[in-house]
């Protein structure tokens, strides 16, 4: 086989492959041509992705891709002016290997201030720690809760809230129930 | 332009030629993720959040490159991470990402997956330089300004990393929100949204909501592949960080649950890791298929050199596993299915304790759980149902089969597997249906009667006209049980006794009484149970005439012999008429070989081959010797009706005496025959004592055709004889001849000389002589 024949070869099939592209390509399109738009064909229309930044910036209510925001659209206020944030509490549980209870949570749209954890059931005191919060990696964290088994007076159910104080905002989270195994 | 041009031309096009080719000829659509597969409790796995040797710094480099050809980082140079939170010289995003990575053993791909999901840089259009110094978006809370402090590419990626480490180890002194088991994980920052609690399965997971501490909602998962439009159901309370990581990274890397496999480097064996600091081999590409990984071999995951250093081998993989509980699993098509029992696990698939691979528990998440194991089991690219049992399976043959069994294997809880599995079990007998013919693949017949089988004479097959209902391979029918006899012949004995010949799809029953005359007793009867057999629709007595496939000729079955029956008299004669005359197929009629010998009919002439000597067949079954030609001709016979026989075939007609001149007709008529072809009649006075002294019941038989045509003498006295050219004249009386020495007391006596029978000298002398009556 000489060279020329091999070059023709070549680009003969370069150009069949080409032609198999394109059919393909104008195949798909087609298909989605056809087709009522899906929920995911619409999305495929954004140019750019949907980005945590830009959802950041969408809920601090600032649309100008600016990272400087430090309002929370989600704040109201109450009379004595501090503006209402509400703590999410992620974890509550027993810890058997410990002998003590876990309380995590995180509050957003604040950056300082002070978490109390409150642990309630009927004809005891109740019990509450503090802890201040702190940024760890993305996120606003209240730096506790592990409270030993020996601050409880008895097991059972307890109820359980975080409640958040700064000079700007404060709020109280949802309250559960946690289940003491002493 | 030189030849070493042609060649340098020839490899600058076809490299990218037969890529492209390459890539036209496998390019397949890319299976449509949905979002209803996002598993808010099991993100991402242990395995691939940590695995960091899934690229190296130069895979990234090319993927940043080539693959996603990143506008925004393919180019971007940033300080390189020196660990302690230092910083080196610019490098290439491709080494701050790889080295974060392994500075903190995180996968790089996470890294890249992150910084697609907090900013986009990875397909983005746009660059501006606050999304770099964000890119990972750590220190960046909802709802609170990002902390300037961890500005900077370099620092993103090398903080993100750190902390998805201490996020997964559980660090000491960290806050961390989540944990494994259940947490409440909200939707959106915005509280109103709710949330829901989530069991989270696994560290990884623990550090990606600790990263962004929230799940999408349905609306998120239902518009995967971008924002949920505003107004729709669910969108103020839509969030998509872990719904686009997970998306991105499956889109782009493949499952975020991995390969529990993984292998060293890029070195061909593949590895699974044990429960107690061991591993096993995966011995083949059938068990990596069976576990679920065949097809993604290429996302087995590589490890460094030395991983394997501190851990001990542990053998080759098996298809059956536990994951350091009580449970042990059998593993196919990448489910595990549950061994509900011991019994099912040793006596059904026959494996013993001890086989099973004993995989880390927290590999059981990569292979789903599936149907518990069942004993009937039905391959899922085919249409084959299978009944395990002894450690084989046995191949349901058909629906009729499928219907049998007690309980019916139809109506058993049965599992689909695939076809890998049932062929590495041996082949068991085939499951049938009861009352089947069976063809084996050796060219031997067996009956299954639902419990047992017994083997078939092929003549048995072919004396029934049937056939076989199922050809099967002969190593698939002889684990079955057999039953007792073994075998069956063509001779067989019902439940009630009743005994029969099969022949031709019928019963041919025999009656006890002719057990003798047919050669057989009940012992020959081999017992049967089987309604195919039972139920032949036609039944006949089987009689001891018989004709063999249709034929004209007849045989008379006597002492387990047939005898050839010479001519219809002869069959008529020994009580048989076309009515009960059995036809029968040439097997039954070996069983009744032929004894050569004819049945002969009364009166039937003949000799043996050529001889002169002539018999007589009388009536008991004898032959009576014709003594003279003048006897011969007596009886005016003719040597046209003396048949020649073999002396096998005459061998049931000894000689028994001389023919005389006294016969019987068939009817019993009995008659004195004597020249001329006349006959008298012979009285029972003549025949009485006082006379001949003859016991009539014995006269031989002549053949009714021949004393017909004799001329009736009624003016002879059959007892007043003399030798045919003798002159003297005899009164026959007390059985003997008396020489009546003078006419005048001949005539004295009363009688006369017309009256007077000539009989042949032989039949004179044979009479015993009395006194003269002078």
């Amino acid at each position: 086989m000489n060279h020329r024949t091999i070059i023709a070869t070549i680009l003969i099939l370069a150009l069949a492959g080409g032609i198999a592209f394109a059919m393909w390509q104008t195949n798909d399109q087609a298909d989605n041509g056809r087709s009522l738009p899906s929920p995911e064909d619409v999305q495929e229309d954004s140019e750019e992705p949907i980005t945590e930044a830009d959802e950041r910036n969408r809920n601090n209510g600032d649309s100008s891709e600016q990272e400087d925001s430090d309002t929370s659209s989600n704040d109201s206020s109450d009379s004595d002016n501090r503006q209402i944030v509400i703590p999410t509490m992620t974890n509550w549980s027993w810890d058997n290997d410990n002998n003590a209870a876990t309380i995590r949570a995180y509050v957003d749209g604040v950056s300082s201030g002070t978490c109390r954890v409150v642990l309630e059931k009927s004809g005891y005191t109740s019990i509450a720690r503090e802890a201040p919060l702190a940024l760890q990696g993305s996120i606003y964290v209240c730096q506790g809760f592990n409270i030993e088994g020996s601050a409880f007076p008895a097991g059972g159910q307890w109820s359980v809230y975080v409640e958040f104080s700064s000079d700007t905002h404060k709020g109280s989270s949802i309250v559960e129930t946690l289940n003491v195994n002493l | 332009m030189k030849l070493t041009n042609n060649n340098k031309l020839l490899k600058t096009l076809t490299i990218p030629l037969l890529t492209v080719g390459v890539y036209l000829a496998f390019a397949q659509p890319v299976q449509a993720l949905d979002g209803n597969d996002f598993d808010a409790g099991n993100i991402i796995s242990n395995a691939v959040m940590t695995n960091k040797a899934s690229m190296s710094e130069a895979e990234i480099q090319s993927w940043l490159e080539n693959t996603m050809n990143s506008k925004c980082l393919k180019n971007y140079s940033s300080p390189e991470p020196l660990g302690d939170n230092e910083y080196g010289s610019n490098v290439k995003a491709s080494r701050v990402i790889w080295k974060s990575a392994q500075l903190f053993n995180i996968n790089p791909q996470v890294l890249l997956v992150t910084l697609q999901k907090e900013q986009g840089l990875v397909t983005r259009s746009d660059c501006p330089n606050w999304r770099y110094n964000t890119a990972m978006g750590f220190g960046c809370p909802d709802g609170a300004p990002c902390d300037e402090q961890w500005f900077g590419f370099s620092q993103q990626v090398y903080q993100a990393a750190r902390h998805f480490r201490g996020f997964f180890d559980n660090a000491s002194g960290w806050w961390i929100p989540f944990s494994t088991g259940n947490n409440h994980v909200g939707y959106h920052p915005n509280s109103s949204c709710g949330g829901s609690t989530v069991n989270i399965k696994n560290r990884a997971t623990v550090a990606l909501y600790s990263y962004t501490p929230y799940q999408p909602n349905q609306a998120a998962l239902t518009y995967l592949n971008g924002a949920v439009p505003d107004g729709a159901s669910g969108s103020e309370c839509a969030s998509y960080g872990n719904r686009n990581f997970w998306r991105d990274f499956t889109k782009w890397f493949g499952s975020t649950q991995g390969s529990p496999f993984f292998r060293i480097g890029n070195t061909a064996p593949v590895y699974i890791l044990g429960d107690n600091n061991n591993y096993y081999h995966v011995p083949s590409m059938d068990v990596l298929e069976v576990y679920g990984y065949g097809k993604t071999i290429d996302k087995v995951m590589k490890m460094d050199e030395g991983y394997i250093d501190d851990l001990s081998p542990a053998g080759t993989l098996p298809r059956i596993a536990r994951f350091e509980d009580k449970h042990i699993y059998l593993i196919d098509d990448g489910g595990r299915h549950r061994f509900t029992s011991a019994d099912i696990f040793q006596d059904d698939f026959g494996y013993s304790f001890g086989d099973e691979a004993k995989l880390a528990q927290n590999l059981q998440y990569y292979f789903p759980s599936s149907p518990s194991v069942k004993t009937v089991i039905r391959e899922r690219s085919g249409s084959a149902i299978y009944f395990i049992e002894n450690g084989q399976k046995r191949h349901i043959i058909d629906g009729e089969a499928f219907n049998s069994g007690s309980p019916a294997y139809s109506s058993r809880s049965r599992m689909d597997l695939s076809k890998n599995y049932p062929s590495t079990l041996s082949n068991g007998p085939t499951v049938v249906a009861a009352d089947k013919l069976i063809r084996r693949s050796n060219g031997t017949f067996a009956y299954w009667d639902g419990a047992k089988l017994q083997n078939i004479n092929k003549d048995v097959i072919a004396a029934m006209n049937v056939s076989p209902d199922y050809r099967i391979s002969s190593s698939r029918v002889s684990g079955l049980p057999m039953a007792s006899p073994s075998s069956i012949n063509n001779l067989a004995k019902s439940t009630t006794g009743e005994l029969f010949i099969m022949d031709n799809g019928k019963k041919l029953l025999i009656d006890s009484s002719d057990l003798g005359d047919l050669g057989l007793s009940e012992d020959d009867f081999k017992a049967v149970t089987s309604n195919r057999f039972l139920n032949l629709v036609r039944t006949k007595k089987l009689s001891t005439a018989i004709r063999i496939n249709g034929g004209s000729a007849i045989f008379k079955l006597e002492n387990g012999k047939r005898h050839h029956f010479n001519d219809w008299e002869a069959v008529t004669e020994n009580g048989f008429s076309s009515g009960n005359i059995t036809n029968v197929n040439s097997r039954t009629a070996k069983l009744f070989p032929s004894s050569g010998a004819a049945v002969l009919s009364t009166g039937t002439l003949f000799r043996i081959g050529n001889d002169a000597r002539v018999y007589l067949v009388n009536n008991l079954g004898e032959s009576l010797d014709i003594p003279s030609r003048a006897i011969f001709e007596q009886y005016g016979l003719s040597m046209n009706r003396v048949i020649s026989l073999t002396p096998s075939r005459a061998a049931n007609y000894q000689s028994n005496g001389v023919l005389g001149h006294f016969v019987k007709n068939s009817s019993g008529q009995a008659w004195m025959v004597h020249a001329g072809k006349h006959k008298s009649s012979l009285t029972d006075d003549v025949a009485g004592p006082s006379k001949y002294n003859l016991d009539k019941s014995n006269l031989p038989v002549l053949k009714d055709d021949l004393i017909n045509a004799y001329i009736v003498r009624t003016d002879l006295k059959p007892n007043i004889i003399r030798a045919k050219g003798d002159t003297k004249v005899y009164l026959v009386e007390e059985g003997k001849k008396r020489w009546v020495v003078s006419r005048s007391t001949f005539e004295g006596m009363g009688h006369s000389f017309s009256q007077v029978t000539e009989a042949s000298i032989h039949f004179v002398n044979s009479l015993p002589t009395g006194a003269n009556i002078d």
